[in-house]
């Protein structure tokens, strides 16, 4: 089913607008406090907005205008056929795994034995039938979560909200999940909220950044992680991110700290606003001027070096470089003293900073 | 129900001494009789008297006017219902004087080898028909109690206002159907004056006690069970002269007056 | 989880020491008890007429005041943890009154309500129903002073478990009433349980609103309490006799109570 929704809390600071097509997933990225959480609460029926309406599949969950009037409407959460997967698996402690799953189904008025088998059915779809008769404190994490989301759908939601579903799984355990995941929301409507840019490029045709309760970036993973427009999506995406102005072949950032030197064909006007994102792992740092003069540079104090497993991440304020141990140590004297960053032209991406059908914050 | 005085002898030597008594204004201690341990110096000393509940106006006047006759005495007094006050005198409770509801319970204190001297009747009581004011259910007399829609409330059997109830019941020869058998009198009151019993069988003293709060009916049977009140000094008091002083005062005139305008008979 | 015999305690000796003391406040006067019991008229003393109609009203009236504790308190506990309006505080104040009310107070309050010349009395005595001097005043009473009781324990427990459960409930698609019915109430069944057993302890042992607002009348409104109350007046060794059975009556109560109140918690066993 396609969702629409448009969104106003007021104690919380956030108002959004957004949409979900029938079979789309859409993540919804951004940092702690954002909004997230609320969004997914009020979409759920659990939390209550100011103004705000939400509609899903024709039928309208909530419709609170501003200012009051007769017009408000808010179904309550068990009738709006959207089902919240939260990081917990919250399989109810005193059912079996099976009547975990077949609670959807029984509460819907199916007959005992009728919701069984549509539980069954969805304990084979996650590969965990096996477990159909333990309880919950049998379970380890990643066998609760799994269960947790064929409870979630067996009711068959026309909307599944997904909050982080994999965050509080081992590292080992998550690739399974992911993989699970991924196969059951392809038919699927579903919000899922995440930290992680891999569940984005995995399981969300598209993506959403929220950031201090607006959306700030929107649209594929591709599109909104190799040109990052904030500092939080590049983060994510473990990109460095410039932004600035174009003067002739350099771009100099906004509060002149740095000036990028030989930029590739920039693509913009000559004193339009201008983006650069490179990986770190493409960055060289060295207390000299660069051998070649043709690579791109930027002349910046060298803040810190940190162990970041096997390889060293080089900091300035503007640029992060990874290197090895052993530049590592030869940087090491060099830390508090401006040093240069470089990078191959052909690594790095330069793009607008301002793209007019991206975003759609209010 | 009339009262007739038992021992006309008696009122005249309780006459003599009340005239004493009235002559006297000073601290000189009267000598009452007849008393075996009659003293000429001054009452000194504090005593504890354990009075049966029913005595509780009556004896909270007694001690009163026994100190301000006697300067340099107090008298503290604790009310219970009387087996109660014998259990606590048995288990060593520090009392100086016990006035009972009843006789059965002064033996148990005799039987337990505990009383001074032997113990003095001073006052009776017999039973009354108490109904809320207005007499709603119509209580005309005894019969009428045994009434099919009349509340009756008494005292259970095992207390000494039960045991008077059955007495009189069965020399009236009447079977009672009470809707409630309270283990005290002052129960059976609480339910007639709150208007929840139709009527309820309690003494002479609590309808005189209870004023206005319920009206009261003679009966003629209650001659049939009078309860007698003895009262006696204990053993090994601390000060046994004020103990039987006060034994005294309340068997004589000054007690027997403030007794008798409460209602109780006499001995 | 009890802690193993080798693990630390962290208790200090003098707590122990002071806490031996406790005890033996509370245990030496039932010792005392138990050493006045003439045992050899024991069984003839308890087995009496009056005494088995005392227990047997005390039992029915006592199972029938905490089922009526349960009905009615329940709902209260689950209104007090889960919801919030304006007074709300007051109310779970105003509730929570007869746990500290003396019994007798309550009674008299009971009076005034449902006597005949109470607030409801007259109503009820134009339907014809009788409540004055019936079985039904002493359930009455033994509710009133029972309640607080389950309301209390239940609503600790409400609020401990939280309502997480609930709104995933209700986001699979269950109605408020099928979210009470299949995971409030068995995950709070274990509260609901101990919190019964309490009020039955409590309905049991009830006597000052029971005498004051009921009456006394054996097999009608005569709770082994009241008979207790009574037999002192003429006879101590069944009233002692009595009272070890209510005693005994009440540490088999407070023990299940005891047990069902601790649920069992499972190891969560890790599996591959």
């Amino acid at each position: 089913m396609s969702f629409s929704l448009d969104l106003h809390v007021a104690e919380r600071d956030v108002r959004l607008t957004l949409a979900v097509a029938d079979g789309e997933t859409l993540a919804i990225l951004g940092p702690n406090g954002a909004g997230k959480s609320t969004l997914l609460g009020t979409i759920a029926g659990l939390i209550k907005p100011d103004t705000g309406r939400a509609e899903l599949g024709g039928t309208v969950l909530f419709d609170l205008p501003p200012g009051g009037g007769t017009r408000q409407l808010w179904r309550p959460p068990h009738q709006r056929g959207v089902s919240l997967l939260a990081q917990e698996a919250l399989l109810f402690p005193h059912l079996s795994v099976l009547d975990n799953v077949a609670f959807g189904p029984r509460s819907a008025g199916a007959s005992s034995s009728r919701a069984r088998q549509i539980a069954t059915r969805w304990l084979r779809e996650v590969d965990a039938d096996q477990l159909s008769a333990r309880r919950p404190a049998e379970l380890s994490g990643g066998q609760a979560q799994r269960i947790a989301v064929a409870r979630a759908l067996a009711s068959d939601p026309g909307l599944l909200l997904l909050d982080e579903p994999l965050a509080a799984l081992d590292i080992s355990v998550a690739p399974a999940m992911r993989r699970l995941l991924r196969r059951v929301l392809a038919e699927r409507s579903a919000l899922i909220v995440t930290h992680d840019v891999l569940d984005a490029y995995t399981l969300a045709d598209r993506v959403v950044i929220v950031e201090g309760g607006r959306i700030v970036d929107e649209g594929t993973p591709a599109d909104v992680f190799d040109r990052p427009r904030s500092a939080f999506a590049a983060g994510l995406a473990g990109l460095n991110l410039l932004t600035g102005i174009r003067r002739g072949t350099t771009l100099v950032t906004a509060d002149a700290a740095a000036t990028v030197a030989n930029l590739p064909e920039p693509g913009v006007a000559e004193g339009a606003p201008l983006s650069l994102a490179v990986r770190p792992a493409a960055v060289s740092v060295s207390a000299l001027p660069p051998a070649d003069p043709a690579l791109t540079h930027v002349r910046a104090e060298l803040i810190d070096l940190e162990p970041r497993g096997d390889c060293i991440r080089a900091r300035s304020v503007v640029l992060a470089a990874d290197v090895s141990p052993k530049e590592a140590a030869q940087l090491d004297a060099a830390v508090g003293s401006p040093v240069w960053f470089s990078f191959a032209a052909s690594s790095a991406t330069v793009y607008p900073t301002v793209h007019s059908d991206r975003t759609t914050s209010s | 129900m009339t009262r007739t005085p038992r021992s006309p002898s008696l009122v005249a030597a309780v006459g003599l001494v009340a005239l004493a008594l009235a002559g006297c204004a000073s601290a000189t201690p009267a000598a009452t009789t007849p008393s075996p341990s009659a003293t000429v110096a001054a009452l000194d000393g504090d005593i504890t008297v354990f009075a049966a509940a029913s005595l509780k106006t009556t004896f909270t006047d007694l001690a009163e006017s026994f100190e301000s006759e006697n300067p340099g005495t107090t008298v503290a007094l604790n009310f219970a219902g009387s087996s109660d006050l014998v259990t606590q005198i048995v288990e060593g409770a520090p009392a100086d004087v016990f006035a009972s509801a009843d006789t059965k319970n002064m033996t148990k204190l005799t039987d337990a080898a505990l009383a001074e001297s032997d113990p003095v009747d001073f006052a009776t009581n017999v039973l009354e028909i108490a109904v809320p004011p207005g007499n709603p259910a119509g209580i005309t007399d005894f019969a009428s109690l045994a009434g099919p829609d009349v509340k009756l409330v008494v005292c259970a059997p095992e207390v000494p206002c039960g045991s008077a109830t059955a007495a009189v019941a069965t020399a009236a020869g009447i079977t009672l159907t009470p809707v409630s058998e309270e283990s005290s009198v002052t129960d059976v009151l609480g339910k007639v004056t709150s208007g929840e019993a139709d009527a309820g069988l309690v003494y002479v003293t609590d309808v005189t006690a209870a004023g206005d709060a319920v009206e009261g009916l003679e009966f003629d049977e209650s001659a049939e069970a009078v309860n007698t009140y003895p009262i006696v000094a204990l053993q090994d008091s601390a000060s046994a002269d004020v103990a039987q002083a006060f034994v005294d005062y309340v068997a004589g005139r000054a007690g027997q007056d403030v007794l008798r305008a409460a209602g109780f008979g006499a001995p | 989880m009890r802690p193993s015999p080798t693990s630390y305690s962290g208790v200090p000796r003098w707590v122990l020491a002071i806490a031996a003391i406790g005890a033996a406040f509370v245990l030496l006067p039932l010792l005392a008890m138990v050493l006045r019991v003439n045992w050899a008229e024991f069984v003839p003393l308890i087995s009496s007429e009056s005494s088995v109609a005392a227990l047997l009203l005390s039992l029915r009236t006592s199972l029938a005041a905490t089922a009526l504790c349960v009905i009615f308190g329940v709902p209260m506990a689950l209104v007090l943890a889960r919801t919030d309006f304006w007074g709300q505080k007051v109310l779970r104040s105003l509730v929570l009154l007869p746990l500290v009310l003396p019994p007798v107070v309550g009674g008299i309050a009971l009076l005034y309500t449902f006597g005949r010349r109470g607030l409801l009395g007259q109503t009820f005595e134009l339907l014809g129903i009788e409540i004055a001097f019936s079985t039904t005043a002493v359930v009455i009473a033994q509710t009133f002073v029972a309640l607080p009781f389950l309301v209390l324990s239940l609503e600790g427990a409400l609020r401990t478990v939280g309502s997480r459960y609930e709104a995933v409930g209700a986001t699979l698609g269950a109605s408020p009433t099928t979210v009470l019915r299949r995971i409030t109430l068995p995950l709070v069944l274990p509260a609901v349980l101990s919190g019964a057993v309490l009020s039955f302890a409590r309905a049991l042992g009830e006597f000052g609103a029971t005498l004051t607002f009921a009456g006394s009348l054996q097999g009608t409104t005569r709770t082994l309490p009241l008979e207790i109350y009574l037999q002192r007046e003429t006879d101590p060794d069944t009233a002692v006799a009595l009272s070890l059975v209510l005693v005994v009556v009440a540490i088999v109560i407070v023990s299940l109570a005891h047990r069902t109140g601790v649920p069992s918690r499972r190891r969560t066993r890790v599996l591959s």
